[in-house]
Parts: structure tokens; C-alpha cells; sequence
């Protein structure tokens, strides 16, 4: 599993959502740079698809070789559609993302290709299913209604219908009716991409794509990926809003298998953070390249990652460091607080639950963000400024531009997870100084840039514990 | 005596469609093969709150060969061919599962039905690749209305 999708099941499951994704972005640069060069979702008929069709057909053939009682054969993939997914209300778009997120990492895992990415059938551009999927006896061949020449509806599945459908501002209105449950529940209803291209299509291709046995067709996912790609499109390319009502954020489901058969969950709220973090379009709806779109996708993150997300977060103790601070570019600055050791509980052992939290809050946006901020714990001042240093805990950086809507006063809070950082250092008996931890802070040039900026507001500096 | 009158006040509600006549918005329109359309009229009054949009319920369906379905519905203006409004089309998936499925009403249609009493919706098979066979599919929808309650988006 990825390093994102195994903090994604580790930390967002949770319920840690603001903590997770502010130390995410705040406390691994690896990480940052996984999340830039995640995985490219592309067009099935581009040129550039072709080492994922390749992948995809080893993946099916992978899928349809294990044993029947793997949770991951082709057969039970299908099966977790027949039994559980949601159709006519608004739990049907999260689920399938999900769906197809779990089976795109199984596709990763039993092709040892981390960087495959599911590609997508854009059936508003290409009417006719894809040459991928012919002819009869190839491993992403199923037995269809519809032929190799068969065209979709344009009145279903044509770009005019398509950019009606993506200019709906009303959420239930684009994405099906409220209901209590994915299954079962009062209420529903169908939105406009479900029932129009959605629907259309699966009766179109015919044969068990018309059934809820539709996985066993791979067709079914590159014709889901596209459900994901306009939804993408709807919610983050164009700002769109979803709703934020609890019950469907905080709808957990249970039903997947991750990429080494293992059963797992997700709620909405974190499926929202899939597209931004784990995998991302070569184009949107229309075809646009997906470079235009970098800048409104980094807005996004920007945003989330400034305003969070509906969480729960539950604080043990807190620690104030240091109000009003400031650092220097290139010189680390440290600050010190006398700890009760007995307020870290269980945090300092080495199988430790609890999670320790530095919180930076105030910080004033710089005019050029042109810089980002390492975090090392310890009982001296790092001389090593390398992340391989043990005593690095993790940093933070300024998305988008200097400005980003928000002013170069706006007050920004990061939280950067010492935890492990700190059981390191408490191992080598290099944690504390005289009973006080100390938290050194240095701004970092990023390479090449030519720094603007020297000195700059850190706001305050909070150490929390939470379970 | 009172069933009786329920029953047949019931079956009074369930008209053939592609009939000559239009359908009252209370109506359930049958739509089949060979009757693959129908016309109802519905009031217009709720235009006049602004955003609106057709909900069709889809309450029952026979499809024992799985055809592929999908349904369009077109307004009509002064009862005139020329003035065809067309509000949008849905498919059906599984082609035998039920639903409510809703179109929206164009702001500039809202804003010209706004002054009119009843409107004119004729509801329509939309034609796959295949054509049907007689007596292989039987549709039933309604009661259609135009809803104008906002539907909630976010906070």
C-alpha cells in the first residue's frame, strides 16, 4: 500500500480528519512530493494510456487467477457491488469513489505497478466503447449488448449533456437525493449524472453491465472512473459545493477490501480527500488539459488544508511553548517548556497509542512563500538540518500563491504530528533538557528559489497530547 | 360501496398512454412499445416561486428481457408542435429498478410558465438501437409534478 493510502486508513479512520491532514501536508515532505506526482488517471484512447491498459489487463487477469476465497478476485469485487452499493441517493458517488480507489490499489498491488492509474472512458468525446475492451477472448473482453461500433445517445451522454449536468449548482440536484442510508433508508432520488449518462450507459454496453454484477465487465470501471472524473470536475475544478450535511460526511463504510485483502473503512469526509491526494486526471470533462487546472487544484488544497475539515479532536493536555514568536530564514530557533512526563503518559513509549501534536497557530502568510519550516525535537539545537536527522519531527510549507484569496495577513494554523520524532529521541535519551522539551523551528529555503523573505511572524506554539 | 369507489376511482388514475386526451398530473401514464408516449398537464402555479424541476416517480416496470430504457419529457407550449421545450432525458439502471428521477426546468421556461395556469409535458420512450418488441415492457410513472421546494445543498 501507498504511503498516502496507508496514512489515509491509519489516521483519517480516526476521525483525526484536521489533525491528519494538517500534520499530512505539515509533517512529511516525502509525502508532499507523493501527493504532487500522484498517480495520472488517463483518457483510455490517449497515446499515453497505454502502460496503464497494459497494467489493467494484467491486474484482471491477476484478479481472476486467486483463489476464490480472496476477498480481491474479480468475482468478489463484483459481488461487494451486488451487495452493497448505493444507487438512487446521495451515498452513490462516495461509494463508488471509494470502490474504485480500493480496487485501484489492489490493481497496484497484485502488478507490483504503484504508479498504475485506472484509466477512464470519456463516453461524452468517444461514444463507442473503447478498442481496450475488444475483441472477444482479451482480458478486458466481457460478453455485451452493445458493439465495438455501437454509439451512445448523445442526447444522454454528449458534452451539451454533459455541461448542463456540470453547471447544476445544487448538490442533490447533480449528485442524487438525501437518504438516510446507502441502502434501505426514506428518502432518495435520482440527481442528473446519475440518471442520465450514468444509468444510460451501463444499459447501453449491455450484457451484466446492465445488472448490478456490472464490476465483472471492465468496462464497469474505466465507465466509473468517468462518473469520478465529472464529479471531480463538478466539485473541484468548478468550486462546486457539496453538501455538508454529518449524516452523509460522517457515513462510514465498511464493505471494501484494501490492496492486500484486508477488510477495511472509509467515510465520506476522507473520500473527499482521495482525488486531492492519491490520484488526479490527465484532463477534465471536456478534455481540457490537466495543466490549465494545477492552480484551481492547488486553491483546493490550499484551502482544505487551511480551513480543514469536519473532525473530532480530543486534547488531553496542552502545553503553550511561546507567544508572539519569530524565526529567522536558515537559523533554527528553539523554544522550551518544562514537561510533566507524566502528563505524556503512554505517549514516550515505544508501542505508545497517543500522538503527540506541535500546533503553530497565527503564523502570518508571508508575501512569498518561497521558504517552509522543518520541526526537530531535542535536547540541543540541530546542526543537521536533514530530514534523516532522527531529531526531525516534520514541517510545513505555504500553499498556492503568496495571496491565495486570503491576504498576506490572514492567520494560518498548521499542526505538525512530533509524535514519533519524539519516542526517537526519548530512545536515545536525547528528548529532554533539564525537564523542559525543546522544539527547534527552522525556516528552510526551497531549492533554487531566490529568497524574498528573512524573517517572519510564527504566531503561537502549542504541544498537545491527544488519544 | 365505499372500496368499490375507491377501486374504481384507482383504475380511472391508470390511463393508457399515447391517447388523444392529456392526463390530469395525478395520473399514472403507462408507457409500452407500442404506446410509447403520453401527455399530462400539470399546474404551472409553482413556477411563480422560482426554481423548479419535474419529479417523475418510476413506480413500476416489467422487463423480463432487461431492454435497455430510457425516457425523455419535452414540454409543450400552447399545445403547439413548434413549441417543444425538451426538459431532458433518463435511463433506468437496473432496467427494472424503480426511482424517483427529477429534471430540471430551464430558468427562461420557469420564467415564461410563470403566468400560465396548466402546462403541457409529454413524457416519451426514448428509442434504443433495438427496436422493442410488442408486450416486452410495461412502464408506470407518476404522479408527475413540478416541485419548486429547494432542494438542500449545503449550508
Amino acid at each position: 500500500m501507498s504511503k498516502i493510502a496507508e496514512l489515509l486508513r491509519r489516521d483519517f479512520n480516526k476521525g483525526l480528519l484536521v489533525a491528519a491532514t494538517s500534520a499530512f501536508f505539515g509533517g512529511c515532505e516525502k509525502i508532499l512530493d507523493d501527493i504532487a506526482n500522484r498517480p495520472i488517471r488517463r483518457n483510455i484512447t490517449s497515446a499515453e494510456a497505454a502502460d496503464d491498459i497494459a497494467t489493467y489487463k494484467n491486474a484482471v487477469t491477476a484478479m481472476k487467477a486467486l483463489p476464490a476465497t480472496d476477498p480481491r478476485h474479480w468475482n468478489n469485487q463484483a459481488n461487494i457491488h451486488q451487495n452493497s452499493c448505493p444507487h438512487g441517493n446521495w451515498f452513490f458517488l462516495p461509494w463508488h469513489r471509494i470502490y474504485l480507489s480500493f480496487f485501484e490499489q489492489i490493481c497496484r498491488e497484485l502488478t507490483s505497478k504503484p504508479k498504475f492509474a485506472l484509466p477512464y472512458w470519456n463516453w461524452g468525446l468517444s461514444p463507442s466503447i473503447p478498442a481496450p475492451f475488444w475483441p472477444s477472448g482479451t482480458p478486458l473482453y466481457n460478453p455485451r449488448g452493445a458493439t465495438a461500433t455501437s454509439m451512445a445517445d448523445a442526447s444522454l451522454t454528449g458534452p451539451a449533456v454533459l455541461q448542463s449536468i456540470l453547471a447544476e449548482t445544487n448538490f442533490q440536484m447533480f449528485a442524487s437525493l438525501q437518504s438516510t442510508a446507502p441502502r434501505g433508508g426514506t428518502g432518495g432520488g435520482y440527481g442528473r449524472l446519475e440518471q442520465t449518462p450514468h444509468n444510460y450507459v451501463h444499459g447501453f454496453v449491455g450484457g451484466e453491465m446492465g445488472t448490478y454484477q456490472s464490476p465483472r465487465d471492465p468496462v464497469f470501471w474505466s465507465h466509473h472512473n468517468m462518473i469520478e472524473l465529472c464529479w471531480v470536475d463538478w466539485n473541484i475544478y468548478r468550486g462546486n459545493q457539496n453538501t455538508n450535511d454529518t449524516s452523509w460526511m460522517n457515513w462510514e463504510f465498511s464493505e471494501f477490501f484494501d490492496a492486500k485483502g484486508n477488510p477495511t473503512k472509509m467515510t465520506t469526509a476522507v473520500s473527499l480527500l482521495l482525488p486531492l491526494l492519491s490520484y488526479r486526471y490527465d484532463a477534465d470533462v471536456a478534455g481540457t488539459p490537466k495543466q490549465a487546472l494545477q492552480k484551481a487544484e492547488h486553491e483546493r488544497i490550499s484551502k482544505l488544508v487551511r480551513q480543514g475539515a469536519p473532525s473530532k479532536l480530543e486534547f488531553e493536555n496542552r502545553f503553550e511553548i511561546a507567544r508572539d514568536a519569530r524565526a529567522v530564514v536558515g537559523k533554527p530557533e528553539a523554544f522550551a517548556i518544562k514537561v510533566d512526563s507524566s502528563a505524556l503518559g503512554s505517549m514516550l513509549e515505544p508501542s505508545g497509542s497517543k500522538r503527540l501534536l506541535l500546533s503553530v497557530d497565527g503564523v502570518t502568510g508571508p508575501a512569498s512563500p518561497d521558504f517552509f519550516v522543518r520541526v526537530f525535537l531535542g535536547n540541543q539545537p540541530p546542526t543537521d538540518l536533514n530530514i534523516n536527522n532522527p531529531a526531525y519531527a516534520g514541517s510545513f510549507a505555504f500553499f498556492g500563491d503568496a495571496h491565495g484569496g486570503h491576504g498576506e495577513n490572514h492567520k494560518l494554523q498548521f499542526l505538525v504530528d512530533v509524535s514519533e520524532a519524539a519516542r526517537r529521541m526519548q530512545q536515545q535519551g536525547a528528548l529532554l533538557k533539564n525537564g523542559a522539551l525543546n522544539v527547534f523551528l527552522v525556516p528552510v529555503a526551497f531549492p533554487g528559489q531566490d529568497l524574498k523573505v528573512r524573517e517572519f511572524s510564527l504566531g503561537r506554539l502549542v504541544l498537545s497530547n491527544i488519544k | 360501496m365505499i372500496l368499490r369507489l375507491c377501486l374504481l376511482s384507482g383504475l380511472a388514475l391508470l390511463l393508457v398512454a399515447d391517447s388523444p386526451g392529456q392526463l390530469s398530473a395525478s395520473a399514472i401514464l403507462r408507457l409500452t412499445p407500442t404506446r410509447s408516449s403520453g401527455r399530462i398537464t400539470i399546474d404551472g402555479k409553482v413556477l411563480r416561486a422560482g426554481r423548479a424541476q419535474l419529479q417523475i416517480p418510476v413506480t413500476k416496470i416489467r422487463n423480463p428481457k432487461m431492454m435497455p430504457i430510457s425516457i425523455s419529457a419535452t414540454v409543450i407550449l400552447n399545445n403547439q408542435k413548434s413549441g417543444r421545450v425538451s426538459l431532458g432525458s433518463f435511463s433506468i439502471y437496473p432496467a427494472d429498478q424503480t426511482g424517483t428521477f427529477h429534471l430540471p426546468v430551464p430558468d427562461a421556461l420557469a420564467k415564461a410558465g410563470r403566468g400560465t395556469g396548466r402546462i403541457t409535458i409529454e413524457i416519451r420512450l426514448v428509442p434504443g438501437p433495438a427496436p422493442l418488441e410488442a408486450n416486452s415492457l410495461e412502464i408506470d410513472l407518476g404522479p408527475i409534478r413540478l416541485t419548486a421546494e429547494p432542494l438542500e445543498g449545503r449550508d
